[in-house]
């Protein structure tokens, strides 16, 4: 059996990984144009701070796919043939496979302003973009040192780290009316922008970039919906990211916003999977899709896919929800349901200067919690929900969930006892 | 705020140094010296540092140099006493201590939020000015022979040379003893050996203040554990096997004379060639010198008997570094960071709670950790 991965993120290397535990023999070839050997995507602002190396972020040691017999191939692959399964390679090269999977990750979305096609706009997902932001930072730091962050959610805020990193003032544009609204309540967001703030990020809320002003080619000064102007040598434009589909569309593989497959992560195509943040599930009858960008959906459907591919014929579940990130020093985890929807629905906040927890519940049971500042084991948060556990038991049990550093010292809950 | 005291003390180290030049103050006696000195080599680093990069290689030579000039000749002598110190172990001992002060109180800085390394690195300062450097120098002046309470055998191993010990009075020969047979393997079944190396030893002290800039540079690969682990058990095994020659030949000297004199002559020659090799060689020139190419813990990880003998007790103990359960991104901020070289990520990877022989506890993996998927502990078992 002729294994080939298109992708080498997270989900192409644990499908590797899954083939492997099964099938011992069949040779695995994984194509990524991004780089020669698999990395963290997540490690990715770690690398533009100068924290770590390329090879530091790699997720094996390079010698392992060699005693694995995966073969990582350096290449984009630009078309894929379904019909005599094979895949099409940028030189015109082709490979024969058996079973094929689409892991090709994310693209990041695009603004329509004008001016984001001047020197000195930027996204920041792939190995590329970092490469590129650092070279504008590096300009920057021989400017005005100014820079200015569009989009409020997970990758905006690690941008603006990285450049506050790199002794850059930062304007960070956010859309909405608090820091990643759409999965932190307002008082949490607050909470993050008040903090970024202690690192002299200028939050901006209700903003929206209108235009990019250009001067010789490259980026002068931006312009917010609210016609503030706001002069920047870097534009870092993290506004979501979008299943990346071009590969599925150039080879006629049925796509929808990503590529339409089932649970069984099987696409439309014979023998062709597709895992991680390209993948659109489709539920017959059900009336959304499901996508999802998480690095840790990723990993599990990868794994999934690589198992159905070698044989198998497992679903996959997405499972309770978790999730966490960093702002900043703060860590943050998410466990379960976090969002407040309608009028039964309860919610127990706690901020102090330290930290914040919320927690949402249903007539006193427990159905999610968003910490944020303090440590917490979320497969322990998630047992208390899957044992339909109510407030009171959280508080006095707290302590079997919290998983701060050692002489980390006593935790305010706001109520009951303190950790 | 850092960058702005290096910036300062560049623009501020030229009109020091002409400022205490014309006022008279370099040729005030001893102090003189100390501030010539003390300016001379700030000066010239902050501006090395700034436009002449010395690279890993020739820092590492450099500092394989000042101890083949330590050890091996008499320059150190010479500068001790036109400094009024008795000698150039006290003058070496004055360095240090500056060392694992100064670069502990920046330590401290960048890590305050983590109150472990705050208390780590206080007790790791506290450890070396009082018990290591204050206290011996003190001892003498009130007529005792000066005895160093944060080293114990078979890291010091002549603390178990009956020639060497006996020579003091009763307590210290307790203390020895129990420290080094009871106490010490007690705490790291409870504590792990982090109590030991993380939070008093002279060694780990410099490791962790002076050597943090590079404690990346571990070798994470395969083959280093491989050597590591043949490496650090040999030098125990010699260690043991060689204070019970010592100790054997001084109990049964006069039989011995008789019976076997080649033993108390492989006694002294032991006591020497181990002296040479481990104390001076490994633990020193080698230990030492390769931190800006190999990490700060190359004596502590492959030659340090003491940090074997308790890398075994600490396998067997409760300490343990427990891993969060599907959390990690594999982003390889604890590994990169780990001066080990310890793959932790591996571990974590695969939702596996570890101890690991090598781990001296540090708690920098699980500080470095963005989504704190790990955390040191004691089980309660």
């Amino acid at each position: 059996m002729q294994y080939i991965i298109v992708g080498n993120g997270i989900a192409g290397t644990s499908a590797a990984r899954a083939i492997r535990e099964i099938d011992s023999g069949g040779p695995i070839t994984m194509i990524s144009g991004e780089t020669a050997y698999p990395f963290s995507r997540t490690a990715l602002m770690y690398l533009a701070m100068g924290q770590m190396r390329l090879e530091d972020t790699e997720f094996l040691e390079r010698r392992s796919y060699r005693q694995n017999r995966i073969h990582l191939l350096h290449d984009r692959a630009e078309r894929l043939d379904t019909v005599n399964r094979r895949v099409v390679l940028s030189g015109g090269d082709e490979l024969q496979y058996d079973r094929l999977l689409l892991a090709t990750g994310s693209l990041p979305a695009r603004l329509g302003s004008k001016g984001t096609e001047l020197d000195g706009v930027v996204h920041f997902v792939s190995y590329l973009d970092m490469e590129r932001l650092m070279r504008l930072v590096e300009r920057a730091r021989r400017r005005s040192r100014r820079a200015v962050v569009v989009g409020g959610g997970l990758i905006g805020i690690e941008v603006a780290e990285v450049l506050v990193h790199h002794g850059l003032t930062v304007d960070y544009l956010i859309r909405e009316d608090s820091y990643w609204s759409p999965v932190l309540s307002a008082a949490e967001g607050h909470y993050v922008e008040s903090h970024m703030a202690t690192f002299g990020v200028r939050v901006h809320l209700q903003r929206e970039l209108a235009e990019i002003v250009g001067s010789g080619g490259c980026v002068r000064e931006i312009v917010t919906n609210h016609q503030e102007r706001i002069p920047c040598d870097l534009v870092a434009i993290a506004v979501g990211v979008i299943p990346n589909t071009a590969l599925a569309k150039a080879s006629g593989i049925p796509t929808g916003r990503g590529i339409l497959a089932d649970w069984q992560l099987s696409t439309r195509a014979p023998d062709v999977y597709a895992a991680g943040d390209c993948v659109e599930i489709v539920t017959p009858g059900a009336p959304r899709n499901f996508i999802r960008a998480i690095w840790y959906s990723a990993r599990d459907m990868g794994r999934v896919a690589g198992r159905n591919m070698a044989g198998r014929a497992d679903t996959f579940d997405p499972g309770q929800w978790y999730n966490s990130a960093k702002f900043f020093h703060l860590e943050y985890t998410a466990a379960g349901k976090t969002s407040v929807d309608g009028e039964e629905d309860g919610e127990y906040l706690h901020q102090d200067g330290r930290h914040s927890i919320r927690i949402v519940h249903r007539d006193g049971r427990l159905l999610g919690f968003s910490m944020i500042g303090s440590r917490w084991d979320h497969s322990v948060l998630l047992r208390f929900i899957r044992e339909r556990r109510d407030l009171d038991y959280f508080f006095a049990h707290a302590g079997e969930a919290r998983f701060d550093s050692e002489m980390q010292g006593r935790l305010s809950l706001g109520r009951e006892k303190a950790l | 705020m850092i960058e702005t005291v290096r910036r300062f003390i560049r623009l501020a180290v030229i009109p020091a140094y002409l400022f205490a030049y014309f006022a008279g103050l370099l040729t005030q006696g001893r102090w003189g010296l100390v501030l010539h000195f003390a300016l001379l080599f700030v000066g010239m680093w902050s501006f090395v540092r700034r436009w002449l990069p010395i690279g890993a290689y020739t820092l590492a030579a450099i500092f394989m140099l000042f101890y083949f000039l330590l050890y091996w000749t008499d320059i150190f002598s010479v500068l001790a006493s036109g400094l009024g110190l008795a000698n150039k172990w006290m003058l070496y001992g004055v360095i240090y201590t500056l060392l694992v002060l100064g670069f502990g109180v920046q330590f401290i800085i960048r890590n305050r939020h983590s109150r472990y390394h705050v208390w780590r690195t206080v007790s790791l300062m506290s450890v070396q000015l009082f018990l290591a450097f204050t206290l011996p120098v003190l001892m003498p002046v009130l007529d005792q022979p000066a005895y160093y309470f944060s080293y114990l055998w078979p890291l010091k191993i002549d603390y178990f040379y009956p020639s060497v010990i006996l020579k003091y009075p009763l307590p210290f020969v307790f203390y020895s003893f129990l420290g080094s047979l009871i106490l010490a393997p007690a705490l790291a079944l409870i504590l792990g050996k982090r109590f030991y190396c993380s939070w008093v030893c002279g060694c780990g002290g410099l490791a962790e203040t002076f050597g943090d800039r590079w404690r990346h540079l571990s070798d994470k690969s395969t083959e280093a554990w491989k050597f590591e682990k043949v490496a650090i058990h040999t030098v125990l095994v010699i260690a043991v096997l060689g204070t019970a020659i010592v100790i054997l030949s001084w109990t049964l000297h006069d039989d011995l004379s008789r019976h076997a004199p080649w033993l108390s002559g492989a006694a002294v020659r032991f006591e020497k060639i181990y002296g040479f090799v481990v104390g001076s060689v490994l633990a020193g020139v080698v230990g030492v010198g390769v931190y800006p190419t190999l990490g700060p813990r190359v004596w502590c990880r492959y030659f340090c008997p003491m940090a074997a003998l308790l890398g075994l007790i600490q396998k067997a103990g409760r300490f343990r570094i427990r891993v969060k359960p599907d959390m990690c991104i594999s982003c390889g901020n604890c590994s990169t960071y780990c001066e080990m070289g310890i793959d932790v990520r591996a571990y974590a990877q695969r939702n596996e709670s570890f101890t690991r022989a090598s781990c001296v506890g540090c708690g920098m993996c699980s500080h470095v950790c963005p989504r704190g998927v790990l955390r040191l502990e004691n089980r309660s078992r």
